[in-house]
Order: structure tokens, then C-alpha cells, then sequence
């Protein structure tokens, strides 16, 4: 006999970010919240952005290559890689093999160490109090002496040129190289053996999120996330590019599509990526490391749109030239950027701790989607 | 002239008038590029996608680029079935800038039109959210466009209307800029 | 006279040992949690680290010290003090060793436990008069965490109050003295390895600490219920945090490991010996899990460790009975 007239609340609107303790750069994301209950996800971005594409109108094609490297500053060399590749194209010269060699092992170690830093992250989202994520950086200080060695930077190589390569190794790089590998396949050991098969671990990931083929399809999503939702897509089997189809590899793939398979996906393709380098370093050939171009190359006229397997999906880079020795138009498809933007769907309905899990996955480098 | 794009060309020839008017075409590095009117581009897209012999069901990529007499925007698709590869290009100009948004079709299209909208000025009708995305909400201005300097807008400098009064400093500061440091820094042998 | 004397005389004394060990609790932990994510953690003030809380103390002492505008001012400054004072009071209770306590009450139990429950007044508190969205949503998860884990908390000590007969804390030690067979200890821990657990996992959630520290969670919402905090109103509750952990520490030493019984040293050697080992399983745990979800763990709470605690006192009655008065 009482009437139920509803009981009339209101949600609370939180700010996360743009600085906040969680390590995924200046992202602000607005969002309600109803109780415990993620109701409308608002996410803004922009607050790196530093008209790269500006600038790369306005710069020769090297300087291209080394500004490009702050985009995904986790992964330099996927970005220069695939502007050379964009460049080469349209010039339709041949790049000599050892250099095509170096390029994979240097971006299979990339990816390792991308990978790597989002394990050490994503634990550190779920509360497991920084300890994943310093023994991922800990991984990757031993993947930054190996970089340090080959390029003489650590984070922001610039070593990538249009024709090939710019240095040659050092003696004992390529030991250092299998080293490295053997030393990442203990350490995964280690690491799964702590965190995989944890139970709360489990229940935070498992069941948590639902990307299906058919959404994520629609959204324009690539790589990891894909792949966890079933779909079996990975650019350097379906389009090759470079010498990748010399290589024995697997992808692996998923079907659930929650925070658990994108984490399985990861991790996975790290062992991938150790058996392609040490097949690269086995098969590399001796030769010379660059075309001979003049420093200030000019591509002819024309435009084309190359695409590489970034750790974070397809990386691609749509190039306009008009014949002159500075690109008229270069832009650089950044996977982050059309990932994330599906966010304000699937982080809605969600509970705050999976809102955090399931932006864990995304995996975001900020330099990347706002350029 | 690769067997993709050979079969790209076959299935194109699928297409009936009465869905658009391919205005070009032409092959480029493996893509096969389209040129369609401005005003098809909605139907264009839908025919891409929906068509049997083509299925394009992934755009992967819209980019602008400001030619200076005109601007063009490139959608670039790709056919996870079959493996076509079509970039299609729609020219717009400066006063007649409206087309019809892709979000209907992909909802990749979000983000992307509305970077391409804050950078080149191209508005897209249907839009949900058209609004700045990376440069904040008030932002003079279409970057990206060509007549857009690369540094120095004087726009965004701020005006100061105090005098060095104002804030307690003498009118005369080259006395204040003088430095204790003789010899240009170099050390005192 | 005298008898004031003696009393603010003992109470200088608890302080002055609550203090000392909460300084060595807080150098521990950082310490502790470095070495496992293979780093040093403190190796500048004093040889490696030592004298690092001394600094801390005197940095948050002297910073400044802001109340946001907003806030109920009564509650903000209140609420430290909510939590401070049953954490340090809660150091009268246990006895050191058989001659060194303070109090030694025959309820001793069911009055440690009684001061241990408005800790989480405090946390409501702080969270609602920040005025601020993260510390409202800090406070409501700790005030829905702690209030459900004190249940299972309570129901498991039943367990070992039915074995020693008895809510005194010295004689619940003197009961664990001896051995079975010869050699094991006759601690409760043996007794009760169920009861142990469900009380352990209820130590960690009333803490507020991982896997349980939801409230504070780091990545989530900032600081939780003690993001407006600066200053030494801060240094209150993290001073409360890590004393409560010795404390409980310590009860969970009295409760099932026999105190301060043990071979050669002195008891009161024995009794810190100990709670050192439990508070350092509980940073290890810390360093290591991630936390759990607000759902998974009312789930937890509500649906798994309740009805534990109650079959583990049903269990422990019917073992008693087995075995007789003795």
C-alpha cells in the first residue's frame, strides 16, 4: 500500500585525468557515475598534441623519420619503419635484405618490450602495487642496452632511413640479440608464474569486457584487440610487407574477447616475436645496409598508403609527394587513436575497478593518438 | 599490377551506374584509387561495403589533404574477405565544404572525421558529435590547410596592456639586464 | 598522586614503544617492498634507509597544512583523530610478555575488538567531509568493506575464546604454553588453522590493506578517503594505518602463536620476534596480489567467509565436546 514512487538519484560525474597515478599518459576521460556504475564515458584527448603532421609538411624526409619517432614513443621503430616503407614505395626502390633483416629484429624486439610494458601496467592498474611494473621496466633496461648499442638512443632511436639502415651492427650485437631472447623466455616464466594463474587475477579479467568481431570490425579495430575477439588478422601474414613472409610464425588468437584473452594474446605474441628474431638472426645476410640515395631524397609525384603491424594494431602512413624534397602531405594512421575511440561504448556499464582494467587493455600511448 | 588488384578491377566492373558514378580510376602502388562526386560519396560507400563482390568491410583510414585550389578527402578500405584494397577520393572545396558522414556506415568514422573537420574545415553532415578533438573547443582557425602558418599566430600571443610601471619595475630595464658576468661567461685565467 | 603519576607514566611508555615500533613497521615495509620488486628502496638517510620515517615524520610536520574550503571543518579534523586514537589505545591491551602490559582486563578480547570497530567511523568521516567526489566514493567503499569483514573477524575469534575459555589475553597465551607430542608447540594456530585464516583475511580487509586497500586504490581514485589530506593530519592516518597493522599484528601472535612463549630468549624478544614475521607476511602479500573488485569482494565477505566462521565454530564446539573437558 505504500507507492513506490522512484527513488530519485543522480550520478556523480568523475574526472579521470588527465594526470593521474595510473601510467597511460594525459588521457581525461569524463565519466557518470551511478554509484558504482559507469553510466556515459566522455573521453577528451588532445592534451599532447603537437601538430606533428604540421610539422612533417614543413620538414625534409630524414627530419620526417626522426620526429616521427615521438608519436609512439614506446615503439621508434615502427614508426620510421613504416615511413620509409611509404617513401620506398612510391620510389619503388628495393631496399637491400640485410637492411630489411635488421628492420625486423629491431621492431620484434620492440614489440617484445612494448608488450612487456603493458604486462608490467596492467598489473599495476589491477593494484598488484607497482611490482609487475617494475620488473617490466627492468626487462626493458635490458632491451634499451641492446637498442643503445645498435642506434646510440635509447628510446628515440632514429635509425631507420629511407633505403635502409644507418649503421651496421657492432661486433657481438647478434649474440647479444639471442642473449637477450633466452634471458626474456626464463623471465616469462617467472612472470606468468606470478601473475597468469593468480586467483584474483583471474577474477578481475575473466568475463570482464566483451569485444566482439562484428564491434570491433565496425570500430576500425586492429591488432591485439582484435585478435582477441576471435578474429585471426595480423598484417605481416594477411599483407607482408618487408621480408616477414620468410618467417615461421604464429598468431595467436582468441575467441572470448575479455580483459583475460587480450592479456593471453600479449603475452603470446611475445614468444612469437623471440622465435622470429632468433630465425632472423640465423638467416641474416651479409651485404650492404642502404640504398645509394642522396641525403634529400625526392620521391615523384604521387601518393600511396603503407601499412606495418604495430604493437598496437596497423600502423599506417598515408603519403602525398608533389616531386619536392619535403613531403606535401604525410599522415600517420595511429592505432591508439582509432582504438580509443570506441571507448565511450564499451566502458559503459561497467563497474569503476573493470573501467580500469578494461582501459588497461587498450593499452594507450598517448603520443600515438594525439600526435 | 598485381593479381589483387586485377581482381579489384574485375569486381569493380560490378558496379552499376545507378548506384554511383566512378569519376576515375586508376591504379596506384597496389591500391586501386576511385574518384567519386561529392555528392555520391555516402552512396559510394555503401556500395563498397554492401556490394557482394566487394565487401569492403574495413575502412582503415580517412585522410584530408589540402591541394590549394581544392581539398580532397581519402577513404582508404579494405576487404577482409577478399582482399581488396580501394582507396575512393572526394573533392571538396573551400566554400563548398559538406559531405555526408561515414559514422552510419563504420562508426570508425567518429574520430576521425572530427579530426579531419578541426584540421581542414570539412563538415560532415550526420556527424554525431562533430566538435574539436584535439585542439581545444575555440581554436582559430583550419591548421592543417595550407594558407595556415606554421608558427607565429599572433592570435594566441597575449596582449599585455601593463606597463613595466604597473608591475614596480623602472621604465629604463637595461640596468636591471646588465649581468655580473664579465668576459661572456668564459672563465678568468 | 601516585596513582596519576603511574598513569601518565605508562601511557608516555605505550606511546613511546607504539611509536618506535610503527617507525620500524613503515621502514619494513618499504624496504620489504623493494626487495621483492628487485630495487633497494632507501639507501640515502642514515645507512641504507634507517633513519627515512625520521625524515618523513619531520617533512609531513612541517609541510603545510591545507583545509579545502568546502569541507565540514569539525569532521575534517575530526576524522584523524577517529582513527588514531583507537589504533594507539589498542596498544594498552596486549601484553608484551607476561609481566609488561599496561592493562590487562578480564574482557580484554571483547574489548580490543570493541575499539577496533569505530576505525571505520573515521574513514566515513574523512571521506564525506572532503568534499570531494573520489574521497565520498574512498569513504563508502571502506565503510561497506570494513563493516562487512568485522563478522567473519569476530565469529573466528569465538573459535579460540571456546578452546581457552577464557577473554583474557594473558591467560589465552598461558593456555598455549607446552607441547604436544614434544615438540610441536601447543599454539592455537594448530588448533584452529581455519579460524586463523578467516581471521587473517579479515585483518587485511579491516586495514584497508592489499588485497583489500579498494579505498586507496592507487591507479582508481587517487588517495581515497585521504586525498585532501596534507600535512600532519595525513601523517595521523598513515601513523594509524601501520600501527593498526602491528597491533592486529600482535593479536593475531597472542591469538595463535603462543605469545610470547618460547625456548631461551626472553618472552618479550619472543613476542616482537614473532610479530615481525606476521608483518612481514602481510607486506609480502601486499607486494605481490592485486586487489579485488568492490563486488567480488562483498561477495567474498557476505557469501563465503560468513558461513566459514560459522561452520568453524559449530566444528570447534563439536571437537570440544569430543574431547572432553579439560
Amino acid at each position: 500500500m505504500a507507492t513506490t514512487k522512484k527513488l530519485q538519484t543522480k550520478t556523480v560525474s568523475v574526472n579521470f585525468g588527465p594526470q593521474h597515478p595510473s601510467m597511460h599518459g594525459v588521457l581525461f576521460v569524463r565519466v557518470e557515475l551511478d554509484g558504482e556504475l559507469v553510466v556515459h564515458v566522455e573521453p577528451h584527448i588532445g592534451y599532447l598534441h603537437r601538430s606533428m603532421e604540421k610539422i612533417f609538411e614543413n620538414s625534409y624526409y630524414n627530419q620526417c623519420i626522426a620526429i616521427s619517432d615521438r608519436a609512439d614513443y614506446l615503439g621508434g621503430y615502427f614508426n620510421e619503419t613504416v615511413i620509409a616503407l611509404a617513401a620506398e614505395r612510391l620510389m619503388e626502390i628495393e631496399v637491400p635484405p640485410r637492411a630489411e633483416y635488421l628492420r625486423v629484429i629491431l621492431m620484434e624486439l620492440t614489440r617484445i618490450a612494448n608488450h612487456i610494458f603493458y604486462w608490467g601496467n596492467y598489473g599495476q592498474d589491477l593494484g598488484s602495487f607497482w611490482t609487475t611494473a617494475l620488473w617490466a621496466w627492468r626487462e626493458r633496461e635490458m632491451y634499451y642496452d641492446i637498442v643503445e648499442e645498435i642506434s646510440g638512443y635509447r628510446q628515440h632511436p632514429n635509425y631507420i632511413r629511407i633505403g635502409g639502415v644507418y649503421k651496421d651492427t657492432t661486433d657481438g650485437w647478434l649474440q647479444k640479440v639471442l642473449d637477450f631472447c633466452d634471458e626474456m623466455e626464463k623471465r616469462l616464466k617467472i612472470y606468468e608464474n606470478l601473475v597468469t594463474y593468480n586467483e584474483i587475477f583471474l577474477a578481475r579479467s575473466k568475463n570482464v569486457g566483451k569485444i566482439t568481431k562484428k564491434w570491433a570490425i565496425d570500430w576500425g579495430i586492429t591488432g591485439p584487440l582484435l585478435r582477441c575477439a576471435g578474429v585471426k588478422w595480423d598484417l605481416r601474414k594477411d599483407d607482408p610487407y618487408s621480408v616477414y613472409d620468410q618467417f615461421e610464425f604464429d598468431i595467436p588468437t582468441t575467441r572470448n574477447g575479455d580483459c583475460w584473452d587480450a592479456y593471453r594474446v600479449r603475452m603470446d605474441e611475445i614468444t612469437e616475436s623471440i622465435k622470429i628474431v632468433r630465425q632472423a638472426v640465423s638467416k641474416i645476410p651479409a651485404g650492404p645496409i642502404r640504398c645509394k640515395l642522396p641525403m634529400l631524397v625526392e620521391p615523384p609525384k604521387g601518393d600511396t598508403y603503407a601499412r606495418i603491424e604495430g604493437p598496437r594494431g596497423e600502423l599506417g602512413c598515408y603519403l602525398v609527394s608533389d616531386g619536392s624534397k619535403k613531403p606535401y602531405r604525410l599522415k600517420l594512421r595511429a592505432p591508439a587513436f582509432v582504438n580509443l575511440a570506441s571507448i565511450t561504448e564499451f566502458l559503459k556499464d561497467q563497474l569503476i575497478g573493470d573501467f580500469i582494467a578494461l582501459l588497461a587493455i587498450y593499452d594507450p600511448v598517448m603520443g600515438e593518438v594525439d600526435r | 599490377m598485381d593479381e589483387q588488384t586485377l581482381k579489384t578491377e574485375e569486381a569493380l566492373k560490378s558496379i552499376k551506374s545507378s548506384d554511383f558514378k566512378i569519376l576515375e580510376q586508376k591504379i596506384n602502388h597496389g591500391f586501386v584509387d576511385l574518384y567519386v562526386d561529392k555528392k555520391e560519396i555516402f552512396k559510394a560507400l555503401e556500395t563498397l561495403k554492401k556490394n557482394p563482390s566487394l565487401r569492403c568491410n574495413n575502412l582503415h583510414c580517412i585522410s584530408g589533404v589540402d591541394y590549394v585550389d581544392h581539398m580532397e578527402v581519402v577513404y582508404h578500405l579494405y576487404s577482409y574477405n577478399l582482399g581488396h584494397k580501394i582507396a575512393l577520393k572526394a573533392r571538396v572545396t573551400k566554400e563548398d565544404n559538406e559531405l555526408a558522414s561515414a559514422y552510419p556506415l563504420w562508426k570508425t568514422a567518429d574520430w576521425q572525421e572530427r579530426e579531419i573537420f578541426e584540421m581542414y574545415g570539412i563538415k560532415f553532415n550526420g556527424h554525431p558529435n562533430l566538435r574539436n578533438l584535439l585542439l581545444t573547443d575555440d581554436f582559430p582557425g583550419y591548421p592543417l590547410r595550407k594558407d595556415f602558418p606554421l608558427a607565429n599566430n599572433e592570435e594566441w600571443l597575449l596582449e599585455d596592456t601593463q606597463t613595466a610601471k604597473d608591475y614596480g619595475l623602472p621604465e629604463d630595464l637595461s640596468e636591471l639586464l646588465k649581468t655580473n658576468v664579465k668576459n661572456n661567461g668564459e672563465k678568468k685565467s | 598522586m601516585v596513582n596519576v603519576v603511574r598513569v601518565l607514566l605508562t601511557g608516555i611508555a605505550v606511546i613511546t614503544i607504539a611509536l618506535t615500533n610503527v617507525l620500524i613497521v613503515v621502514y619494513l615495509e618499504r624496504k620489504v617492498t623493494g626487495h621483492m620488486q628487485w630495487r633497494v628502496s632507501m639507501m640515502r638517510v642514515g645507512k641504507h634507509g634507517v633513519l627515512q620515517p625520521v625524515a618523513d615524520a619531520l617533512k609531513l610536520m612541517l609541510k603545510e597544512d591545507i583545509v579545502p574550503r568546502k569541507t565540514d571543518r569539525f569532521l575534517f579534523v575530526l576524522a584523524p583523530f577517529l582513527i588514531f586514537v583507537p589504533a594507539y589505545l589498542l596498544f594498552t591491551l596486549i601484553p608484551i610478555s607476561p609481566t609488561i602490559y599496561a592493562k590487562n582486563l578480564e574482557l580484554g578480547l571483547f574489548f580490543f575488538f570493541a575499539i577496533l570497530t569505530v576505525m571505520p567511523i573515521g574513514y566515513i568521516l574523512a571521506g564525506w567531509s572532503s568534499n570531494s567526489k573520489y574521497s565520498l566514493i574512498g569513504g563508502l567503499r571502506s565503510a561497506a568493506q570494513q563493516v562487512s569483514y568485522e563478522i567473519p573477524l569476530l565469529l573466528a575469534t569465538i573459535g579460540v575464546v571456546m578452546i581457552s575459555g577464557s577473554l583474557n589475553l594473558i591467560k589465552i597465551v598461558q593456555e598455549q604454553q607446552g607441547t604436544i607430542f614434544g615438540f610441536i608447540p601447543k599454539w592455537f594456530i594448530f588448533y584452529q588453522p581455519f579460524g586463523f585464516v578467516l581471521f587473517f583475511i579479515g585483518i587485511l580487509a579491516d586495514l584497508n590493506r592489499s588485497p583489500f586497500d579498494l579505498p586507496e586504490a592507487e591507479s582508481e581514485i587517487v588517495a581515497g578517503p585521504f586525498t585532501e589530506y596534507s600535512s600532519m593530519k595525513y601523517g595521523l592516518f598513515l601513523l594509524a594505518e601501520y600501527a593498526a597493522l602491528f597491533v592486529m599484528s600482535g593479536m593475531i601472535v597472542i591469538m595463535y602463536f603462543g605469545g610470547w612463549n618460547g625456548p631461551f630468549l626472553p618472552p618479550a624478544v619472543w613476542f616482537f620476534i614473532k610479530t615481525y614475521f606476521v608483518v612481514w607476511f602481510g607486506i609480502w602479500i601486499k607486494a605481490t596480489v592485486p586487489r579485488l573488485r568492490i563486488d567480488q569482494l562483498m561477495n567474498l565477505g557476505w557469501k563465503i567467509l560468513l558461513p566459514a566462521s560459522l561452520l568453524n565454530i559449530m566444528v570447534t564446539g563439536l571437537l570440544i565436546l569430543k574431547a572432553g573437558p579439560r
